[in-house]
């Protein structure tokens, strides 16, 4: 049995943060239906992007403009436990999909709103992605500080919060359903998400003293807490945690003498000569190569760890021994490798069950489960209506050459030959 | 029903930042949680952050190594629905409180472990501190692009993990009701992390790899300066809102100029410098103040860059209610976070303060069945 297995999404999002809710939903096992219009969600435009956040769904394309859509919406939604959206707020009433009105169509359903400002407030019916809030939240200026420009966060912070934040509350409400039979209009914003992670600094009393602690390049808070290199280039992390470890490292760098050192001897005086004691670390450390200093910190029990690229993750040894990637046949991209399903659950699985989705994938064949004939499913189509993806050939009916320009290589090819 | 949760009892060992603040997400949603401390209590008490990670909870001391503080434990466990501990892996087991053990006083017990690295392969043991974990995922090399990694000063990957921790407890709550059994959940701060880079730590022939600066490197979706040097965020994230702009600066030529080719997110190098290098001249014509009130008015997605304790009194985050008030006892009233998740039918709030160490001994025990005596029997012999 899947966590949520038999809950089926009805899926209008688009980008990366609501699509994320409607992900980490299919990783535990819903039925998910995305939503496109003809020309789909824009987040197909950035490839990797649409497939690291859509992959397991299935993907409609209709056209809500036409008045016959509306009934094959109706129609769906009546089969849905879950809608989730993240329009600007406004957007989805104005399609006759709001709230109020869903709850007509299937009184029980559990309504997952992820607007970028939240709906309520005078940005409300604002556009925003993920930079506008982490510009308005003071996460920029937070990892940049008071004295050098603002910094944007390359992870898009809130963006992937909020997903896990609605996905939080769209388990929620399923718990609550099963006991008392009732849905519910649940939401999440960017904007609430770049509160909750900042939880730690979004803190304020009569008295208290803010801290900046972000900078231009900052390499850590402090000398014993921070990124460090070795003659290789290579950086690495080396984390003290406490006195002991701090001692340690001494030891291992053959810098003995820094715990007579006055300067040195407790954890507010290291704060107090930071610099001095940052110089001496890094050409101390400077003298090794990083790739064997790792080991070496580690060994001795000083918490240090290689600062990894993308290259080496994908090969990491940690992630290849739990199986954290899956290989996957997209039909458009070739073999690709993704992140598999994150929380991990002793007596049930999650489960990915397809590549990324093109658009209108899987028209004709929700259109079937909701009972549509194939007549009907032509004249929708003809009307521009609905629109079907033109079916790919299958990957193992393709020839060698097709299959080489997708990527594919000998050994791929040969296994696919065999039906393997 | 009052509160999504009302009525499920949550012991949480956690510490530090993941445990408390998935358990935390909990309590907010009327959860009871307890939690539960070793005589030495939670490392992370001194940090500003403790407050809230803590707040709305029960808190009791426990020595563990005591038999009375394993049986007490147990007691605990059997009326719990979820337990959360982010021990090191291997360490819940040492003291008593692994899985296999509680599970089978309590087999509905949801019990959910979080850890640095997860229960197995070869970074198990590491210490799971934050830079650690956001070393090794990559995220510090992407933040620095490859050149020379940058440290990231929100600590991301514990708060990840905690809303995945609280997302799989709710899971499996849910799944809880159709099959009357618990599980395991297990969520590391390294998945929880590779989750959020989920859009590039993949692999696939004509993988875009984009460049990086600091301030952005897509010309249309960065931050700029005004004449006045203070700075902005412009974001124009669809071909639309680029169009919009276009008309709105008087260029609607750009629209066909092959130098915004790829617009809005794949204007590539080298254009992209270009690009910026022109839109950087045409920004230092008019205030920051200016650009964010010309472009609002036009709906383009733009924002001032703002210092944290600006947010506070943005009308955006109190008209949403993101801000709640609590008094702490010695600190007064403290503006913190409120409740990340709205719901309509069975709204959440923050339930009171952080307690203090052991606050709620007398009364967890009492609720147990112990009298005062025993109660004050177990504090002499150090068991609470």
């Amino acid at each position: 049995m899947l966590p949520l297995e038999g809950i089926r999404v009805a899926d209008f999002t688009t980008f990366l943060s609501g699509a994320g809710i409607t992900h980490l939903l299919s990783d535990m096992g819903a039925d998910v239906i995305k939503i496109e219009p003809p020309d789909g969600d824009p987040w197909r435009l950035v490839a990797g992007g649409f497939m690291g956040t859509n992959r397991g769904k299935r993907a409609i394309a209709i056209d809500l403009k036409k008045p016959e859509a509306k009934e094959i919406i109706h129609r769906l939604i009546a089969t849905a436990d879950l809608l989730v959206e993240n329009a600007r707020s406004g957007a989805m009433e104005r399609l006759g999909l709001g709230y109020e009105s869903v709850v007509k169509i299937k009184p029980d359903i559990i309504y997952i709103s992820d607007p970028a400002h939240g709906s309520k407030g005078p940005l409300s019916r604002f556009p925003g992605f993920d930079p506008i809030i982490q510009s308005r939240s003071g996460q920029m200026m937070g990892q940049g500080g008071l004295e050098d420009p603002p910094v944007f966060h390359k992870v898009a912070v809130n963006d992937q919060a909020a997903p896990m934040l609605g996905a939080f509350g769209a388990a929620l409400a399923l718990l609550v359903r099963v006991r008392t039979g009732k849905g519910q209009y649940v939401e999440t914003s960017l904007t609430n998400a770049s509160v909750a992670l900042q939880s730690g600094v979004f803190i304020d009393y009569e008295g208290m003293e803010r801290k900046y602690p972000g900078k231009k390049d900052i390499k850590g808070l402090c000398a014993t807490s921070r990124l460090y290199q070795g003659t290789d280039g290579v950086w690495f992390f080396v984390h003290c945690a406490d006195d002991a470890q701090w001692r340690k490292l001494c030891q291992v760098l053959g810098l003995e003498r820094l715990l007579a050192d006055t300067r040195f001897a407790t954890p507010e005086k290291r704060a107090e000569h930071d610099a001095a004691l940052t110089e001496i670390l890094t050409e101390s450390f400077f003298t090794t190569p990083g790739a064997l200093w790792v080991p070496i910190l580690q060994k001795s029990g000083v918490p240090a760890a290689l600062s990894q690229n993308l290259e080496g993750l994908l090969q990491d040894p940690h992630c290849l021994q739990n199986s954290m990637f899956l290989h996957q046949d997209h039909p458009q991209w070739g073999p690709c490798k993704i992140l598999g399903v994150v929380p991990k659950f002793s007596e049930m699985e999650g489960i990915v069950r397809r590549p990324s989705p093109l658009l209108g994938e899987h028209t004709q064949e929700v259109l079937r489960e909701l009972g549509y004939t194939p007549e009907q499913i032509d004249e929708f189509k003809t009307n521009k209506v609905v629109f079907q993806a033109k079916p790919m050939v299958p990957m193992s009916e393709r020839t060698e050459k097709e299959l080489k320009d997708l990527g594919y290589s000998d050994e791929q090819i040969a296994r696919l030959k065999e039906g393997d | 029903m009052t509160q999504a949760l009302s009525g499920f009892k949550v012991l949480d060992f956690g510490r530090y930042i993941a445990g408390p603040y998935a358990a935390m997400l909990l309590a907010d949603q009327g959860a009871e949680v307890t939690k539960v401390e070793a005589p030495g209590g939670d490392p992370l008490r001194k940090e500003l952050g403790f407050i809230v990670w803590n707040r709305s909870k029960r808190d009791i001391t426990l020595n563990l190594k005591k038999p009375e503080g394993q049986r007490i434990v147990r007691e605990l466990a059997k009326q719990s629905d979820v337990v959360i501990e982010n021990f090191r892996p291997g360490v819940a087991e040492r003291l008593g409180i692994g899985y296999e053990t509680l599970s089978e006083l309590n087999p509905r017990m949801v019990y959910c472990s979080i850890s640095g690295f997860g229960p197995s392969g070869p970074y198990r043991d590491l210490p799971g501190w934050e830079p650690i974990v956001s070393s090794l995922s990559t995220i510090y090399t992407e933040q620095g692009y490859v050149t020379h990694p940058v440290y990231i000063v929100l600590p991301l990957a514990s708060t990840y993990a905690a809303f995945m921790a609280a997302f799989s407890v709710t899971t499996a709550l849910y799944a809880r009701e159709l099959t009357g059994k618990g599980q395991k959940t297990d969520v590391s701060l390294f998945g929880a992390l590779l989750a959020a880079q989920s859009i590039w730590v993949l692999d696939f022939k004509g993988k875009e790899r984009m460049p990086w600066g600091p301030q952005g490197v897509l010309p249309l979706y960065r931050l700029y300066q005004g004449s006045d040097g203070k700075w902005f965020f412009l974001g124009l994230g669809t071909f639309t809102f680029f169009t919009k702009f276009a008309v709105l600066m008087g260029h609607e030529e750009w629209l066909a100029d092959p130098l915004f080719d790829g617009a809005p997110f794949l204007i590539m190098p080298p254009r992209n410098a270009r690009v910026i290098a022109m839109l950087k001249e045409t920004f230092s014509t008019k205030t920051r103040d200016e650009w964010v009130e010309l472009f609002t008015s036009a709906d383009l997605p733009c924002a001032p860059v703002r210092a944290i304790d600006e947010f506070f009194e943005d009308p955006q985050i109190l008209a949403n209610e993101m801000v709640a008030e609590v008094e702490q006892p010695g600190l007064g009233r403290v503006r913190q976070m409120g409740v990340p998740v709205k719901f309509s039918l069975t709204p959440g709030r923050v339930k009171g303060p952080c307690p203090a160490m052991g606050q709620h001994n007398q009364e967890v025990l009492a609720g147990l069945g112990y009298s005062a005596g025993e109660v004050a029997k177990f504090k002499n012999e150090g068991v609470i």
